[in-house]
């Protein structure tokens, strides 16, 4: 529906509209209900999803950009499933969703089964950062590898199959009803192993299925933990690597493929490789846990066996130092003093004598900074908007301009933005260009760059101001070029190129060929099987330098452009990477550590010899074989024929299907309902559904309040919701009741208006009727004999908030709120305004913040309505709960008083809260259940109400803290357990404490 | 010692001076032909890897189009992004023979006039140029001077006309007398709209090209040009740029 197409009648009701509150509520509601058709209307409501069938698989793609990869993408598919159905036995009982699309600028994919078989894929191509993931054509390595995941969640045995048949389904657990947790493990319960294992499994069974390319081959994996010996690092245990190994380290939950991976291989070698694919699988009478399948097959524990292999490695890689060590190592003199986590592509300012990069390391925003080539000291020059692991950024630097470039948004659609290192500022040439690998042409000062759209890898030339792209040429769907620099004099483009084989080169091709639609490379230099990583040229533009992992360790290379003669400069224990040319006849490198890439200088010198390491995944198909016929075959030779596949629209209602159905149990005021629920959605989740039914035998309770019902429904930006006698689980551990006696329908909208993560802005609007109501929906304690109440909710939210690697909370940023409450009650109208703001600010403590909170409203109606006024006390969390764990920064709560003691037609609040930086545990608990983090809290507040009423107004101040503990079960599910204490104060009464206990369920 | 031994150690030293010197030439270990040195290579299993014939794709080459520039700024352009998603306007521009009229830059230019859309609007003045006599009488300078001079005249009042004497120095010209003498044309002009539309300059000149004659000849580029979307986008020079590419074409096929 266009805007002119609104009809007459409601033009004249919105040209009318005034804020006068006898008729503003009605007005409001209707507002709000005509914003719902018209927004609501002139949303797209579909967005050409097709959905492509075969008998196994479900594709669901965007017809109009995607289709050229759909016969590839079912292809792959097969070829992999194949292989699981002939080592594991796998047959999936229902299709796998397949989900392509292209909403980010890397390569990327992720798998769930619960409540289906579903796997999403972003078409873009891979990173080759660091080689830490060597693979050959994306969708070929990706099928191989979500479909590994596939399996080991879903695959089940006798149990399994007879309690999904008694559920209907894999049961998803869900915040609003906690069994379902139990109902959870036992429909799917190898869904509760850890991380590493799943991706452990999966990368270990993709580098064999492509016939040894990947990461259980990788040069990337054997040099973390070379490194890890060398340096007498601490190897994480199981709990360990899941508690806090994960969650700390720059790395973050690529420990868990790093570890997994190592970890299956290792096993594999010591034992087989059939005797891990009887761990994973889920035979007849295999363990339904994984640790106690592990001691099934292996005859020992899941901890001992790990521990064999760490003392297994320590050895194995202290061989391969000495191997190292054969000829002299290169020497290296450090120029920071800690290590800088992850490090972009790094440019020399000679004048200033300083480096500049960006860094993204725990505990500090990833940053744009310069190092100091005098004392190793990092500046901050600007935050980093979205970066990315390993590269941070994509960024050039333009000397005679003083200008840096790089990007942001780097896990999304890349923008291209500009700062000046000396003045700090900052301004965005390019919104969502899709653009990295950026290298300047300092001839002309023309951008060079990589973009990536639908699948398809397009050089391009950006020249000043930078305000637009063209396209110099796009290679074919597969071929991936990456790497980018200029020559000097701007001659010569220098690139990798990754082939659909995985192989990877050097090419250097002339500009004027380019640009004149020749991409003939000049030159192409082979790393025997290794990729080349960040050759850039030398000043003189006689060179280019950059690393490979030829001898299996990262070493420098430098190749000379016109003899076309290669040397090796460096021979490394651990790993040197990025290298620049510093002149006086040295070499900036940034050196592989557990923490991070620390800048070093070494000597820019060939050297004769460097001797090659031993990889693990080399003894391996060498005692064992049997993995060399693991390799699927070509994706080609699967049968399959577009003109007879089954295409249609896909459309979200239509699809909508039965998930599952389980025993509830609720409550509703102090007295327990048992029930059943029953969930609904389509097999991309697109729409859900809900209807809970449960019963209160209790005989003290009316006959008309024993019954309650519950029916939800949302899909995209709109929800429906009706409620009879709501009951609700979490009651059964008040002391907050949602329960309500009566029944409502509700209708709500919400739009994300802005999002450029991780700034966001969101419009909520919704109405509910209400009738035959006790209570006031929004207050427990306020008793309110209302025949039919009609609310209107209106909420204008925005957020830009951010935080360092291993933060637990927010940690800098700001975030507003506008809202307007409009009720009509029995014909009587009331109306609420208010707003609030939080803004925070990050200490120099590690992950710890100061946050200064406020909010303020009115209502014009009258003070002795219940409905004019707002109400706040107590913490507001249940013994039990399933809502925000610190509560105390919402609105309502304000803890050390009653719930809803404190009322006011109008009011103002503030706090200030330090959030202390958290403790992390590496070894609580057993890796079913352990503690992760404890988050301590220190507030004050206050709050006064009725600023215009002398003889009503409250003043409360409060002082209080708070611990939040992270517990996970089943590796997968997080609880939180909070403990509170807080103080009010008021004048003409006591001091007023409120202890607070609680255990939140999921997010 | 003796002088035996003495020949012995002489032989031995001399022997050990060529060894050294040998050695202190070539190295020692032997240095191979092909480097100075040993840079070792890690041994890694690799089996024979998929190859790009292995992928197999459908209408590929739809995806050149899509990576350019001009597609990116037609993204970007709300009213060319609601044009291209319309299917009856892409099936318009399936049209081959409109594909090839805007493949001319002339005819692009002139289309990309308001002025000329406008008066391509009207279905007289499309019904008037389908007629080869009236395009052929366009086509000559007299008579479009003769039509400018004649701007706002009521042609059935033709002595008001024939008492103007720049329309009777325009009547005097050959070619003018050539094309009034066609029925066709005559019937054009004693439409509103025709004489409205070469009112205009813009009109005129573009009707001056060859290359936008000759597209309009052809009757499904009238029939296109009928389509009020069409018209519209071809406002856009870097639509109608982009409608003209082979590549567009394969890209309109796909879908």
């Amino acid at each position: 529906m266009k805007a002119g197409g609104i009809p007459a009648a409601v033009r004249y009701l919105l040209a009318s509209f005034r804020f006068g509150y006898s008729s503003s509520v009605r007005r409001l509601a209707i507002c709000c209900a005509v914003v719902l058709l018209v927004l609501g209307a002139s949303v797209t409501v579909s967005a050409q999803l097709t959905s492509l069938e075969t008998d196994h698989l479900r594709l669901v793609y965007f017809r109009a950009t995607e289709s050229y990869l759909t016969p590839h993408a079912v292809r792959t598919f097969e070829n992999s499933l194949g292989f699981q159905r002939r080592l594991f036995g796998y047959d999936p009982a229902e299709k796998v969703t397949v989900l392509l699309t292209d909403f980010t600028d890397a390569g990327n994919a992720g798998t769930t089964s619960v409540p289906r078989d579903f796997v999403g894929v972003q078409i873009a191509p891979l990173s080759a950062a660091l080689e830490a993931m060597p693979a050959n054509e994306r969708l070929n390595t990706i099928m191989n590898h979500e479909l590994v995941h596939v399996t080991a969640l879903d695959q089940p045995s006798g149990p399994e199959r007879f309690l999904r048949r008694l559920f209907c389904g894999k049961v998803n657990p869900v915040a609003d009803h906690p069994e379902s947790i139990l109902y959870f493990y036992l429909t799917t319960p190898r869904v509760a192993a850890p991380r590493w294992y799943h991706e452990g499994i999966a990368v270990f069974l993709d580098t064999w299925m492509a016939g040894g390319l990947g990461r259980a081959q990788g040069a990337y994996d054997e040099m973390v933990f070379r490194s890890m010996v060398l340096d007498g690092s601490r190897f994480y245990d199981p709990l360990g690597l899941a508690s806090e190994g994960t969650k700390v380290d720059f790395q973050l939950e690529i420990n868990s493929y790093l570890y997994g991976t190592r970890f299956m291989t290792w096993l594999a070698d010591r034992h087989s490789p059939e005797a891990v694919v009887r761990w994973v699988a889920r035979g007849e009478g295999s363990k339904a846990y994984y640790a106690s399948q592990f001691r099934s097959v292996f005859g020992m524990s899941l901890e001992r066996a790990w521990a064999d292999w760490v003392a297994w490695e320590q050895e194995f890689q202290q061989r391969n130092i000495e191997a190292v060590r054969r000829y002299p190592t290169t020497p290296y003199k450090d120029l920071s003093r800690r290590a800088l986590g992850s490090v972009s592509r790094a440019y020399l300012d000679k004048e200033a004598s300083r480096i500049y990069a960006a860094f993204n390391y725990p505990g500090v925003v990833a940053h744009v900074g310069a190092i100091s080539l005098a004392d190793g000291s990092v500046e901050k020059i600007t935050d980093i908007k979205g970066p990315v692991i390993y590269e941070v950024t994509s960024l050039a630097y333009d000397p005679a301009s003083r200008t840096l470039f790089y990007t942001a948004d780097n896990n999304a659609f890349r923008d291209l933005m500009a700062v000046d290192p000396r003045t700090k500022k900052t301004r965005m040439l390019m919104k969502d260009a899709r653009v990295g690998d950026l290298a300047l042409d300092a001839a002309d000062r023309s951008l060079w760059g990589v973009r990536h759209f639908n699948g398809i890898c397009t050089l391009v030339r950006i020249p000043p101001p930078y305000r637009e792209w063209n396209q110099v040429h796009s290679w074919p769907y597969g071929q991936v070029v990456y790497d980018l620099d200029v020559s000097p004099d701007g001659r010569l483009l220098s690139a990798a190129m990754g082939e659909v084989s995985g192989r990877q080169s050097l090419q250097i091709i002339p500009i004027a060929s380019l640009l004149a639609g020749d991409t003939t490379p000049s030159a192409v230099v082979e790393f025997e099987g290794s990729a080349p990583s960040n050759f850039t040229f030398s000043p003189d533009g006689r060179y280019l330098y950059g690393t490979s992992y030829q001898t299996g360790v990262s070493n420098v290379f430098r190749y000379e452009v016109a003899s076309g003669a290669r040397e090796a400069m460096s021979n490394s224990e651990t790993g040197f990477f990025r290298p620049v040319v510093a002149g006086d006849d040295s070499l900036i490198v940034f050196r592989y550590t557990g923490e991070g890439f620390v800048p070093a200088r070494i000597a820019g010198r060939p050297v004769a010899d460097v001797s090659a390491i031993t990889f693990l995944g080399q003894q391996l198909v060498e005692r064992h074989p049997v993995i060399k016929g693991w390799m699927v075959g070509s994706p080609a030779a699967v049968p399959f024929d577009p003109s007879r596949a089954r295409t249609r629209d896909y459309r979200p209602i239509e699809s909508l299907g039965l998930e599952s159905f389980y025993p509830v149990v609720e409550g509703y005021k102090d007295t327990e309902a048992p029930g059943m629920h029953f969930a609904f959605s389509d097999p991309v989740q697109l729409n859900r559904a809900g209807l809970t039914a449960s019963y209160s035998p209790d005989g003290s309770l009316p006959a008309g309040e024993r019954l309650h019902l519950r029916a939800d429904y949302e899909r995209r930006e709109w929800k429906a919701r009706f409620r009879l006698n709501a009951a609700d689980f979490y009651d059964l551990f008040g002391p907050t009741k949602r329960s309500r006696k009566g029944y409502s329908m509700g209708l709500g909208w919400g739009r994300t208006l802005v999002y450029d993560a991780p700034r966001e802005l969101d419009l909520d609007v919704r109405t509910d009727y209400y009738g035959n109501l006790d209570r006031l929906p929004d207050y427990q304690n306020v008793a309110a004999d209302v025949r039919s109440l009609l609310t209107t909710r209106a909420r204008l939210a925005s957020s830009d908030v951010r935080g360092s690697l291993g933060k637990v909370d927010d940690e800098k940023g700001r975030k507003w709120q506008l809202a307007l409450d409009g009720d009509t009650v029995d014909g009587k109208e009331f109306l609420r305004a208010w707003g609030g703001v939080d803004l925070g600010f990050a200490l120099p403590l590690r992950h710890s913040s100061v946050w200064l909170r406020g909010s303020a409203g009115a209502s014009p109606n009258r003070r002795e309505e219940p409905f004019a006024n707002f109400y706040f006390g107590g913490f507001g969390n249940n013994w039990v709960d399933q809502g925000e764990e610190k509560r105390y920064r919402t609105r309502d709560s304000f803890p050390g008083v009653e719930i809803n003691d404190i009322g006011g037609r109008n009011y103002v609040k503030a706090m200030v809260e330090w959030n202390l930086p958290p403790v992390r545990f590496r070894r609580l608990g057993h890796p079913g259940f352990y503690a992760t983090w404890a988050r301590p809290a220190l507030f004050a507040g206050s709050v006064v109400t009725n600023l215009d009423a002398p003889g009503a107004r409250r003043t409360v101040t409060d002082v209080g803290a708070q611990v939040d503990l992270r517990i996970t079960i089943l590796s997968s599910l997080d609880l939180t357990l909070s403990g509170g204490y807080a103080l009010a104060f008021e004048e003409g009464r006591g001091v007023r404490p409120e202890g607070m206990v609680s255990l939140k369920l999921l997010k | 010692m003796s002088v035996m031994g003495k020949r012995v150690l002489l032989a031995v030293a001399f022997v050990g001076v060529l060894g050294i010197g040998y050695f202190a030439v070539k190295g020692y270990p032997p240095v191979g032909e092909d480097g100075k040195g040993a840079i070792g290579t890690a041994q890694k299993y690799r089996a024979e890897q998929i190859k790009s014939e292995d992928v197999v794709l459908q209408n590929p080459e739809t995806q050149q189009w899509m990576q350019s520039d001009a597609f990116h700024r037609l993204l970007n352009d709300p009213a060319a992004r609601k044009a291209l998603t319309s299917p009856e306007f892409r099936a318009l521009l399936a049209n081959e023979e409109l594909r090839q009229a805007l493949a001319r830059p002339a005819v692009r230019e002139a289309l990309a006039k308001a002025e000329v859309r406008e008066a391509l609007a009207k279905a007289d003045v499309r019904e008037a140029l389908a007629k080869p006599n009236v395009r052929e009488a366009l086509a000559k300078a007299d008579v479009r001077e003769a039509l400018a001079k004649a701007k706002g005249l009521d042609w059935s009042g033709l002595r008001e006309a024939l008492a103007k004497a720049d329309f009777r120095d325009a009547l005097a010209k050959a070619e003018v007398q050539d094309a009034f003498a066609k029925a066709e044309v005559r019937e054009a002009l004693a439409k509103a709209d025709v004489r409205e539309a070469l009112a205009k300059a813009e009109v005129r000149d573009a009707l001056a090209m060859a290359d936008m004659r000759e597209a309009l000849a052809d009757a499904n580029v009238r029939a296109a040009l009928a389509n009020e979307d069409l018209r519209a986008a071809l406002g856009r020079p870097a639509l109608a740029e982009a409608m003209a590419s082979s590549q567009f074409e394969s890209y309109l096929r796909s879908k």
